[in-house]
């Protein structure tokens, strides 16, 4: 009887849930489809004609660039994490010094900062070096601040890696560099492509460093483009969702193909305390 | 001492990178909190002292920002928390519905946060959005959701809600998991009733996981951005203006260098401060 109580409590709580859940983003990627008439139509429209114009019109006013731009940066932040943090997490993981755990944690404080803090002084630093308004000053920054994360991630699938099978190669005479290389990132291969997923949806979603150290100029980064579609006080609402919806397809599709990977690699850290 | 030097090689650059991006700029900031540096009048920065930080306390505009940031973090972990750890009891379950369940709610978390801000804006508009339109049905008279200062608080803890009690839920359903079996089924045949069993059992033993869950997110509720500059800017009349916010613009708008360093490294203490309890109370293992 009681067990029967908790069920039906369940399900009505799980028909409650979902629509919750689901409705903002249905929301935001039908009215993408509307014509800006129908997105402020008084009621809402649930039944409309769709239509591809938002996505044509937001793409040509520097919204493409914009995504390509994204596009760049993602990529070349995620590579140089994963060079960077796979160096690091190696040497966590397989040598033993002074001072090992506390470095550990140390990097991982890195992550708690807020980033306004740092945002303030590297605007600062970044134009006295001409780097303001160009790629390379995100992609350093992204890495910085993913680094620590993808450190810890890498670390965990590394351990689990028998160091037999490491010793077998240095007997062949493999330096640490290509054991790594040719032995340990191929056996951890889903572990890096976790650890990768994560650290692109970080960068491809971040907004505070790329408003202030790009801000909106040709090399303006997606998010970016989003947000100045709704400083005005009349907002084509059509194409912010055009955008809006653009933005979080990347991570839909990610969601659906890795989505249990993507719950270890979220909770991680929580769960070994 | 090649073995010596060996870990070094390994970690350059990672500390390459922290040291110049993360820590230099922090120093940066420390040196020019000492200094009246406006944009004003850049040619002048002269040297002020501890007088950056004696404005702080008595500044109105501060005042205003940090009770509005507490304010916040403390209503969206009121709400987050009990949902979430509610929503994690009813889905400790391992049937099919409930585990897709269970990945579809954790969506709003890694959505882009300019875009989920874009998708709350649009929806609480007072004349066309979608809420007043529901409310309207139950019978209520539409309402200035940004327009109102209280309102408008709200709304961005709703944003929050949304998005943010999944990671809440995430992190107990796990440690729920991860419970022992024997304890509480010896409990069940000693007649203990459910919420007895939830609130002598359970509940001692996910104390942990709960701590360091409402840490985290105090953190991150602390230094809010990104959502809130879409849907509310600071606005109405700074009713949502956060430390970040105002910081930002200090710093950014009105280039009052001097002054927004010397803020950055009050807010850096205060939440490293958080930090470091967690990190204490999680005690992490490596």
């Amino acid at each position: 009887m009681k067990m029967k109580l908790v069920e039906v409590l369940r399900t009505l709580l799980a028909i409650f849930l979902l629509p919750t859940y689901l409705f903002p983003i249905y929301w935001l990627i039908t009215s993408a489809f509307k014509t800006e008439y129908d997105v402020v139509s008084i009621p809402p429209k649930f039944i409309f004609s769709p239509t591809l114009e938002n996505f044509k019109r937001s793409l040509s006013f520097g919204g493409a660039r914009a995504l390509l731009n994204s596009v760049i940066v993602t990529l070349f932040s995620v590579s140089l994490v994963m060079i960077v943090s796979s160096l690091a997490a190696y040497c966590f993981s397989r040598f033993k010094f002074k001072g090992r755990e506390t470095l550990m944690l140390d990097i991982l404080t890195v992550r708690m900062f807020p980033p306004i803090v740092t945002a303030l002084p590297l605007y600062f630093i970044a134009s006295s070096l001409g780097l303001i308004n160009s790629h390379l000053i995100l992609i350093l920054v992204y890495s910085m601040f993913n680094a620590p994360l993808a450190t810890w991630l890498m670390k965990s699938f590394i351990d689990e890696v028998p160091l037999e099978i490491e010793e077998a190669a240095s007997i062949d005479g493999c330096s640490h560099l290509e054991r790594l290389r040719h032995i340990v990132l191929p056996l951890v291969l889903p572990g890096v492509i976790v650890t990768m997923t994560i650290c692109s949806i970080f960068i491809w979603n971040e907004f505070l460093y790329a408003t202030l150290l790009v801000g909106g100029g040709p090399n303006k980064t997606f998010p970016v483009q989003v947000a100045l579609t709704v400083k005005h006080k009349s907002i084509a609402w059509g194409e912010a969702c055009a955008l809006g919806t653009i933005s979080i397809l990347p991570i839909l599709a990610i969601f659906i193909l890795v989505r249990n990977y993507l719950v270890r690699g979220l909770t991680f850290g929580i769960l070994k305390a | 001492m090649r073995v010596k030097l060996l870990p070094f090689l390994f970690l350059l650059p990672i500390l390459a990178l922290i040291f110049s991006l993360g820590i230099y700029p922090l120093f940066f900031s420390l040196y020019y909190s000492f200094f009246q540096y406006t944009i004003h009048d850049i040619t002048r920065i002269s040297f002020v002292g501890v007088s950056n930080y004696i404005r702080i306390p008595f500044d109105n505009l501060f005042q205003n920002s940090f009770s509005l940031s507490i304010l916040y973090t403390a209503f969206c972990l009121a709400l987050e928390f009990p949902l979430g750890l509610g929503f994690a009891i009813l889905f400790n379950s391992e049937r099919k519905v409930i585990t897709a369940i269970r990945s579809i709610i954790i969506v709003p978390m890694i959505l882009t946060p300019v875009a989920v801000g874009v998708i709350w804006k649009m929806m609480f508009q007072s004349e066309f959005g979608i809420i007043n339109y529901i409310i309207g049905k139950i019978g209520l008279p539409p309402q200035p959701w940004l327009g109102d200062p209280s309102l408008a608080m709200v709304a961005v803890v709703v944003v929050d809600v949304w998005q943010w009690t999944p990671f809440i839920f995430l992190i107990l359903l796990a440690s729920l998991q991860g419970l022992p079996k024997e304890p509480l089924e010896a409990a069940r045949i000693d007649g203990a009733s459910s919420f007895q069993l939830f609130r002598h059992i359970i509940l001692p033993m996910i104390k942990l996981p709960i701590i360091v869950a409402l840490l985290l997110r105090t953190i991150d509720l602390l230094r809010i951005f990104d959502h809130i500059y879409i849907v509310t800017r600071g606005g109405p009349a700074l009713a949502t203006d956060f430390l970040s916010l105002f910081i930002y613009r200090t710093g950014l708008k009105f280039f009052d260098i001097g002054y927004a360093s010397a803020l950055s490294w009050i807010y850096l203490f205060i939440l490293t401060f958080i930090a470091i309890i967690t990190f204490k109370i999680a005690k992490i293992k490596i």
